[in-house]
């Protein structure tokens, strides 16, 4: 089809940023050979176009392109901006960052967030960014995640149980469901702690521990984003529930009481009773309900 | 009966919901007539934000409009957007939604921008095919947007507003009248912006954008003209004076309709924002009273050059700094 044709010259045109010829009769020249499907007439007409005017949009995309990255990624870019020079001995240039970006992972679809995807992809991808921060990839994770909560739909109603008032067998007999918009992450570093103090500094503060954090990150009910660490095998085991998926409140308890008692084995505590047990699970159940992850049945 | 503003209500001057301004809006509740979102900026979302949207819509009119149809593209028509849309719209009790005559996407690479497409009849075809599916799913009225543009992909086939009214009257669907666009178009490409507009068939618009831009250029660009420098569709300034000229030539032909001030950068206060839609409103009351002196015969001219309505009234508005709070109309 020719007009497809047309359109993904135009869009190569844009995209490219190539230098054209200034004279009109050398780029019709040149499209000939860049494109070789499109019709004298064709070729004609885009060789009208000036490459100031093709320039025009290309530094709008990238423009726009900019500013949504640096809304949704502020302390991945603020990583960027304070060490690039300092190892690369160069102001860093997010505009040259995003076309380079662009060219290894073209935007498909209209979704802001293939975006923030594939600049996520972009950084991983950077083995050179890696040595300049090495915890860079954790945080531009930290920040997608965050915006992938922060943006999820609403879950389907359902009527939640209060569990002050039941008894421990009540209790222990109910379900729960990890909510569909709950995600768990490793990273290598702890940049759940980072992160929350990088929103409200405007400076960097120290690096983070390097250190393996397992996270959680969900919206709880007055849709604020919470971020929280699990140990490895609360984790482990909440990672692999299916979403949305009734699972009953007695299994969880077995695998966060042995998962205490193995803790408290290691940190020498001696003689956990069970009453002690209950009441961290009960705390655990508590913080993971209030943050959102979960949701009794 | 012939067609006034595509058959649809007039809701006067409204302003563009910017997420910044949620807060305010629901505590402080300001005069605004109606809102436009864009749609993207909430469909397949939830959180704090959305909910905020859905108070919002309980209290003001919103109309969608969207910039991500890529009506122009010759990739597939993306159903699976149009179909999620149109629960949306239905949510937010939008009565009609719009999108650009353009294309955002091809290759399915997302361009991120408003692209012109070439006026050629494929092209114009291309676009009525897509128009009419779009209005099957939506089921509602449709308006196409005049795009700014910098470049003429082609225009050996026919010309800009002959594209158009091909497009608005092969697909039947409404015409969202960018004025500015019209203007900054009209700069860069050297044609009369009225012409342009008198050209189209007036009985299909239902909707007007009005926005203001920051001229970056430098003055030799301006003075010289040898190299392309376009003056960019920023949104990002009070609507100027051309602009408001145009839209009261526009409103004396086809009367009251919704005029909807854009201001996307450099977000304003909310009453500065306020002032601009009164001025709307007051260029579309003054047509309403000029029709009723027309009756007897007496037809009042009335000039914009400095926002001055005539008949001795003219709107204070000094810029970026007014606050509509102290909008007054001067009696002389």
């Amino acid at each position: 089809m020719p007009l497809a044709s047309v359109l993904s010259a135009v869009k190569e045109l844009i995209l490219a940023g190539r230098e054209l010829p200034v004279l009109e009769a050398e780029r019709r020249i040149k499209y000939r050979y860049y494109f070789p499907n499109l019709s004298p007439e064709e070729l004609e007409d885009l060789a009208k176009i000036l490459p100031a005017q093709l320039r025009a949009y290309t530094s709008s995309i990238v423009s726009g392109e900019k500013g949504t990255l640096y809304n949704l990624f502020p302390i991945t870019f603020k990583l960027l901006q304070k060490y690039w020079e300092i190892s690369f001995g160069e102001i860093f240039d997010p505009t040259a960052f995003i076309q380079d970006m662009n060219s290894k992972f073209p935007w498909k679809g209209y979704a802001t967030e293939v975006l923030a995807a594939n600049f996520v992809s972009y950084i991983s991808s950077r083995h050179d960014l890696g040595e300049l921060v090495p915890y860079l990839q954790d945080v531009g994770r930290i920040e997608y995640l965050s915006m992938k909560v922060r943006r999820h739909l609403p879950e389907p109603v359902t009527k939640e149980i209060e569990l002050s008032g039941l008894t421990v067998e009540e209790l222990l007999s109910r379900n729960f469901i990890i909510k569909s918009s709950t995600v768990f992450q490793e990273f290598y570093f702890d940049v759940v702690g980072l992160y929350w103090e990088e929103m409200k500094e405007e400076d960097l503060t120290l690096p983070p521990l390097e250190e393996v954090t397992l996270a959680y990150c969900a919206r709880n009910t007055k849709n604020r984003l919470r971020w929280g660490k699990l140990s490895s095998e609360i984790f482990d085991y909440l990672q692999k529930i299916e979403r949305n998926n009734p699972v009953k409140i007695e299994e969880f308890a077995e695998v966060a009481v042995s998962a205490v008692s193995t803790d408290a084995l290691s940190e020498g505590t001696q003689g956990l009773s069970e009453e002690d047990l209950f009441q961290a699970f009960y705390r655990l159940l508590h913080r993971l309900m209030e943050d959102g992850v979960l949701h009794f049945i | 009966m012939p067609m006034i503003n595509f058959n649809l209500p007039a809701l006067g001057g409204g302003a563009g919901l910017r997420s910044e301004h949620f807060e305010e809006i629901l505590s402080t509740r300001p005069p605004f007539n109606w809102f436009e979102i864009i749609n993207e900026n909430y469909l397949d979302f939830g959180g704090a934000k959305r909910e905020e949207l859905q108070e919002i819509s309980r209290r003001y009119q919103l109309i969608g409009h969207g910039v991500c149809l890529s009506i122009g593209s010759t990739d597939p028509l993306d159903i699976s957007y149009l179909k999620r849309l149109k629960p949306f719209l239905d949510e937010i009790k939008s009565p009609w939604t719009s999108d650009h005559l353009c294309f955002t996407m091809v290759d399915h690479t997302n361009l991120n921008d408003l692209i012109p497409i070439p006026f050629t009849k494929e092209s114009a075809n291309n676009c009525i095919e897509r128009l009419k599916t779009t209005q099957d799913i939506l089921e509602r009225p449709f308006l196409i947007e005049n795009v700014t543009r910098y470049m003429t992909v082609s225009d050996r086939e026919m010309s800009e507003s002959e594209f158009i009214t091909t497009v608005l009257l092969g697909a039947n669907c409404g015409l969202l009248l960018d004025v500015t666009n019209v203007y900054l178009n009209s700069q860069c490409h050297r044609f009369d912006p009225w012409k342009f507009i008198t050209s189209l068939p007036m009985e299909r618009i239902g909707q007007v954008h009005l926005a203001g831009w920051s001229d970056s250029r430098t003055e030799i660009e301006k003075f010289t003209g040898d190299e392309f420098s376009p003056i960019i569709d920023t949104h990002d300034a009070p609507v100027p004076p051309p602009v408001w000229s145009l839209f009261q030539k526009l409103i004396e032909v086809i009367g009251p309709t919704s005029a909807l001030v854009e201001w996307d950068s450099e977000l304003p206060s909310l009453n500065r924002l306020l002032l601009e839609t009164q001025i709307a409103n007051k260029v579309m009351e003054k047509h309403e009273s000029s029709d009723r002196t027309m009756s007897r015969g007496n037809l009042e001219t009335v000039n914009l050059g400095s926002v001055n309505l005539g008949s001795g009234e003219q709107l204070v508005s000094n810029g970026g700094g007014q606050d509509a709070a102290s909008v007054s109309t001067i009696s002389s």
